[in-house]
């Protein structure tokens, strides 16, 4: 099915290499693409790189928008940042994809962790991802690897099952989702109408006004930040779409 | 340019960048922020802008929101990493209502500190704001500023009509050219000052990055030291072997002998290599 609706990807970079990863995606998107990339302006990794400018012309690209902000929230802040963007450029498109340069330096298996989320945006991968989505049921496809279900999560306890936390979250913004499905990482290709729908109403840089500063983990507990990791899915899933993986 | 020369300009008058530092003018209540984010998104990355609010009653939080998304652009005018606002109110309880709301609107997004700087037009002070079409003035103001030994100088003029900021960027140029052979040595020395204010910036940022990452890594390493995730992986394993019988865990050791996956002597003999790979 040929598709000229640009996807928008949005990408957030704590690690620096902009010059590589522009490489990648006009390596690798195979329709074409807006690019919102955003930067932490604190980042040690981004402050050293050389060759920070973008200074090729990319393929497939059909406008890029960059921004640079505060470590906030993480990935899930970066990305919300370029929610707002994309709600205030008045970009359309019909899916938009969500990743981040992943590298999880306290995970023992990080490497194979990036490897295995990071399919999403290879070459071989997206026709099928678009005919995933021909599915009008399909509201979000991601690696199947990193889709998960919360119930499962035995190292979280119920921290984002039944904690305070995160029934505020769900009352307050208005997600009940029918199951704990989640993707893992917060890489996926969304429907981009369920996004807008919920940002329409729910300022991103709002919901980011509420995550933790800094490099937050949750080993001693649940975070807001975590939260929203699955939260991005359940407001898609509480809409009655499903997640699928490849 | 030896001197910062921020141009403020109105809505509908679309900002020329080179040599110059567009100030996006924003009336507020009632100028469309949108309308200002897309000009500002069409500016060059290479291009550092900033924004002139003209605040003339009450704004809200939706407002201060608004306006510090545009601190996201990566060309913000900023300062060790501190964006700046120029600002103008007639009234003196609007301007603080409207800067309280904008320093929690920042805070909430990351940023600590802003600079936030009051302009009045037609003031006799560094916080004048000339006028395009006041030409000769604002050359006479260039020239007092090149002159002046305080390092912190910056010059703030209106834009009325397209082509004002060429016209006024080639005056200044040619003013900054005749004090250069006028005075070639204190030319060179406030060069020198602006470069190395420059670096002792960047070196700033560095170091306040390098702490940053020292810190992240410090607790990156504790994580790793602690137990947690050996114990994630314990639990996995037993769940998902430990718990099955005997009998089908040698059915699985056959499996992988015939499947080329384990040698068949250590089925029998601990002192043989187990594994192929």
């Amino acid at each position: 099915m040929e598709k000229t609706t640009p996807i928008s990807v949005f990408f957030h970079n704590y690690y620096g290499n902009d010059q590589e990863w522009m490489r990648f995606f006009a390596n690798e998107l195979t329709l074409p693409w807006y690019l919102l990339y955003n930067g932490v302006a604190g980042s040690y990794y981004r402050i050293t790189q050389t060759n920070a400018m973008f200074t090729e012309q990319l393929s497939g690209c059909r406008q890029l928008v960059v921004k640079q902000s505060t470590n906030q929230g993480k990935d899930i802040g970066g990305k919300l940042v370029l929610m707002d963007a994309y709600l205030k450029l008045g970009l359309k498109s019909d899916y938009i994809l969500l990743l981040h340069d992943k590298h999880s330096p306290y995970h023992s298996h990080s490497k194979q962790w990036k490897k295995d989320l990071f399919r999403i945006a290879e070459k071989e991968f997206q026709q099928k991802i678009i005919e995933l989505f021909n599915n009008p049921q399909t509201g979000i496809v991601a690696s199947e690897k990193a889709i998960r279900n919360e119930l499962d999560n035995e190292q979280k306890s119920n921290a984002y099952i039944d904690s305070s936390l995160i029934k505020n979250l769900k009352n307050k913004y208005g997600i009940d989702p029918p199951g704990l499905q989640y993707v893992a990482g917060t890489m996926f290709w969304v429907r981009a109408s369920l996004f807008e729908d919920f940002f329409s109403t729910n300022p991103p840089l709002q919901i980011r006004s509420e995550l933790e500063p800094g490099n937050i983990t949750d080993v001693e507990g649940p975070t807001t930040t975590h939260a929203w990791e699955r939260l991005l899915c359940w407001l898609v899933t509480s809409k009655g779409y499903q997640i699928k993986g490849v | 340019m030896l001197i910062d020369v921020f141009y403020v300009i109105p809505q509908g008058i679309q900002p020329e960048t080179a040599e110059s530092i567009p100030a996006l003018e924003l009336n507020l209540p009632g100028d469309n922020t949108t309308a200002c984010f897309k000009t500002a998104t069409a500016l060059s990355v290479s291009n550092q802008f900033c924004l002139y609010l003209n605040i003339s009653s009450t704004i809200t939080h939706e407002m201060a929101r608004d306006i510090v998304s545009f601190f996201f652009f990566g060309n913000y005018y900023k300062q060790q990493a501190i964006p700046l606002v120029l600002l103008q109110a007639a009234n003196e309880n609007d301007l603080q209502a409207g800067i309280d709301l904008l320093q929690q609107a920042a805070k909430a997004q990351g940023y600590s500190q802003l600079n936030l700087r009051r302009l009045k037009p037609g003031d006799k002070e560094a916080s004048t704001v000339y006028t395009a079409n006041d030409l000769s003035l604002i050359q006479k103001a260039y020239t007092g500023l090149l002159n002046n030994a305080a390092i912190e100088n910056a010059m703030y003029i209106k834009v009325l009509q397209p082509g004002d900021i060429m016209a006024v960027n080639q005056a200044l140029a040619a003013e900054e050219m005749q004090f250069q052979q006028q005075s070639p040595l204190l030319y060179a020395l406030k060069q020198q000052v602006k470069q190395l204010q420059q670096q002792v910036l960047h070196l700033q940022q560095l170091s306040g990055a390098a702490q940053q990452e020292i810190s992240n890594q410090v607790e990156h390493n504790h994580i790793l030291r602690s137990s947690s995730h050996s114990n994630a992986l314990q639990n996995y394993y037993n769940n998902e072997y430990e718990v099955l019988p005997l009998w089908y865990k040698r059915l699985g050791h056959l499996i992988k002998v015939f499947t080329g996956k384990r040698t068949f002597r250590s089925l029998f003999n601990d002192n043989v290599k187990k594994y192929k790979s």
